[in-house]
């Protein structure tokens, strides 16, 4: 695994110099951060932007600590921050098939099969690092202005979540394996991803199959401490689905002529 | 010892034939030019021999044996090497040197020797994102050259590159040639009769010849007439003479003739441009060069 190494450091070198290392923690710093902020100033906010119409009368809900972090993963994480990890990953392999450093590591010693899990370890831990910060970003700031959340139910909530962001990691490889143009690359994860989450709010027996449910586990979570029902079925088929979609890249890679140039 | 040998190699893709038959030899210590027009099947047969495209038939040998790994056997510099622009040049030779396994310390010193040869100490730590088109293709090289492979492997290595950065890359290769198997291919002649002990013609996918330099030239090599004159396209059709000449072949501001007998040629010749009252600047008898022997072969 002496490859892996090297593959895992020039991973790093490259998040490093791209600044990948600091502009995806960063958005996600201020999408935990603009969650509680929002919240809890909407009154405020509402006066400034000149007031609501005289005698309408709006009774504001009475707002928890656990639902501004619950928000904060439905409404931010899920969507800006969605966004942000599949624009960002979707250059990954495509770059490298195309200016031929694909077939440069290939030539050398490194197995197919490494090449991609470095990729996937490397982008992982990005994607984790920055979820990591921004979630306990959001739980600092909810703790301040609302009440404290156990730190446990925080983390254990982000494990869960981030499960769901390995999913998107993981597609978006797959779809960099398949396709050749990152824009191609983007779409088509970007349909998946946002069609499951769409497909969460519909209900029924299919959730428990659905990657993007394990964001409502994460949320029950942290609201309650414990997970909805079926947690480990959700999981377990999230975890099956990112094997296959990791065999099946090295599957079709293998099979496919590189260019050489 | 033949380094490499290539027995029967076919590719196809679909009905579509690209690489038909062809097999040839590679002797320790050789340089090799494969020739051939855009198309001919250069490349493909380049990326059978490095092992990221399977032939459809026939075999390839390394030292007599078959190896699905190949890698330690080859260095490769592919026709535009891009690289990481993000890294520096001596980044680079120790991420690939390290995925081919060789130790830190042993790459330290591989390294040094290296960017020296090729002339980029002082530019190791810039980003090769700043290099010029010559510097990364010298920096490919010394990337080829790291883990000393017993056959380099180069596509189209000095195509590309201005008149200066040609010379340098020429300059080069004459300096690791003494030391190092090399087969390259090439559309540009003067590169491979520059350079090589061996050439490989290429057309079609097809192999018209492969032997050294003075084999070529003494088994292909023909006379042909040279006459200069004003306004060529006027009255180089007027020589057309089924009987006498073969071909007619109008470059610039002169006109090469291929006859089928060189004394009844020059005759009939002299007569013509007598008869034609042309104003004539040169009128030479000489040998083929190596590009009219290609083109010949590959029309």
């Amino acid at each position: 695994m002496n490859h892996l190494s090297v593959l895992l450091k020039k991973e790093w070198l490259e998040a490093s110099r791209s600044y990948k290392l600091l502009w995806f923690p960063v958005v996600f710093m201020f999408l935990g951060i603009i969650q509680p902020l929002s919240s809890y100033y909407l009154p405020q906010i509402l006066e400034l932007a000149g007031g609501l119409p005289e005698g309408v009368n709006i009774a504001l809900p009475q707002i928890t600590a656990e639902d501004v972090l619950a928000s904060t993963v439905t409404n931010q994480f899920d969507q800006l921050g969605l966004l942000v990890i599949v624009i960002g990953m979707m250059s990954i392999v495509v770059s490298d098939k195309d200016n031929g450093m694909l077939t440069f590591i290939l030539t050398r010693n490194a197995s197919l099969g490494e090449y991609l899990l470095g990729k996937w370890i490397g982008q992982a831990a990005i994607v984790a690092g920055a979820v990591a910060t921004g979630m306990l970003i959001a739980g600092l700031y909810t703790s301040y202005l609302y009440s404290f959340v156990p730190l446990s139910r925080i983390v254990a909530g982000l494990g869960v979540y981030y499960t769901w962001c390995l999913f998107m990691v993981t597609l978006t490889l797959l779809m960099g394996s398949l396709l050749s143009r990152s824009s191609g690359v983007a779409v088509v994860s970007l349909f998946v991803l946002i069609f499951l989450k769409v497909a969460t709010a519909l209900g029924s027996g299919f959730q428990i199959m659905n990657p993007a449910h394990l964001t409502n586990h994460a949320v029950h979570i942290m609201i309650s401490g414990s997970a909805l029902p079926h947690f480990m079925t959700t999981a377990a088929v999230t975890l099956l689905l990112i094997v296959v979609f990791l065999i099946l890249s090295h599957f079709y890679l293998s099979r496919k002529e590189l260019p050489a140039s | 010892m033949s380094i490499l040998q290539v027995n029967h190699l076919q590719k196809k893709y679909g009905e579509q034939e690209i690489i038909k038959d062809i097999g040839f030899q590679i002797q320790q210590g050789e340089f090799s030019a494969l020739l051939g027009p855009n198309g001919a099947g250069k490349t493909t047969i380049i990326k059978m021999l490095i092992g990221i495209t399977k032939p459809s038939g026939g075999q390839i040998l390394f030292q007599g044996e078959r190896h699905d790994r190949k890698r330690p056997f080859i260095g490769y510099l592919p026709q535009h090497p891009t690289f990481y622009s993000w890294m520096t040049g001596k980044e680079l030779l120790t991420f690939l040197g390290r995925l081919s396994d060789i130790d830190q310390e042993s790459l330290e010193q591989r390294m040094h020797e290296l960017l020296e040869l090729v002339g980029l100490s002082k530019a190791k730590n810039k980003r090769i994102g700043t290099y010029s088109g010559g510097m990364k293709q010298r920096l490919g090289i010394a990337q080829a050259l790291i883990h000393q492979p017993k056959l380099l492997i180069m596509d189209e290595p000095v195509s590309a590159l201005d008149p200066l950065g040609r010379r340098d890359m020429l300059e080069l290769l004459k300096s690791i040639k003494q030391n190092t198997t090399i087969l390259f291919s090439t559309h540009i002649l003067h590169d491979a009769e520059e350079l090589s002990d061996k050439i490989l013609i290429l057309n079609q996918g097809e192999l018209l010849f492969s032997g050294t330099l003075h084999q070529v030239l003494e088994s292909h090599q023909q006379p042909i007439f040279i006459i200069q004159a004003p306004r060529v396209h006027e009255w180089a059709p007027k020589l057309v003479n089924e009987n006498i000449v073969e071909s007619i072949d109008p470059t610039g501001c002169f006109v090469k003739v291929r006859v089928k007998d060189i004394a009844s040629g020059r005759i009939w010749l002299l007569d013509r441009i007598r008869s034609l009252q042309l104003p004539i600047q040169k009128f030479e008898l000489v040998q083929e060069s190596l590009e009219d022997i290609f083109i010949r072969m590959v029309r």
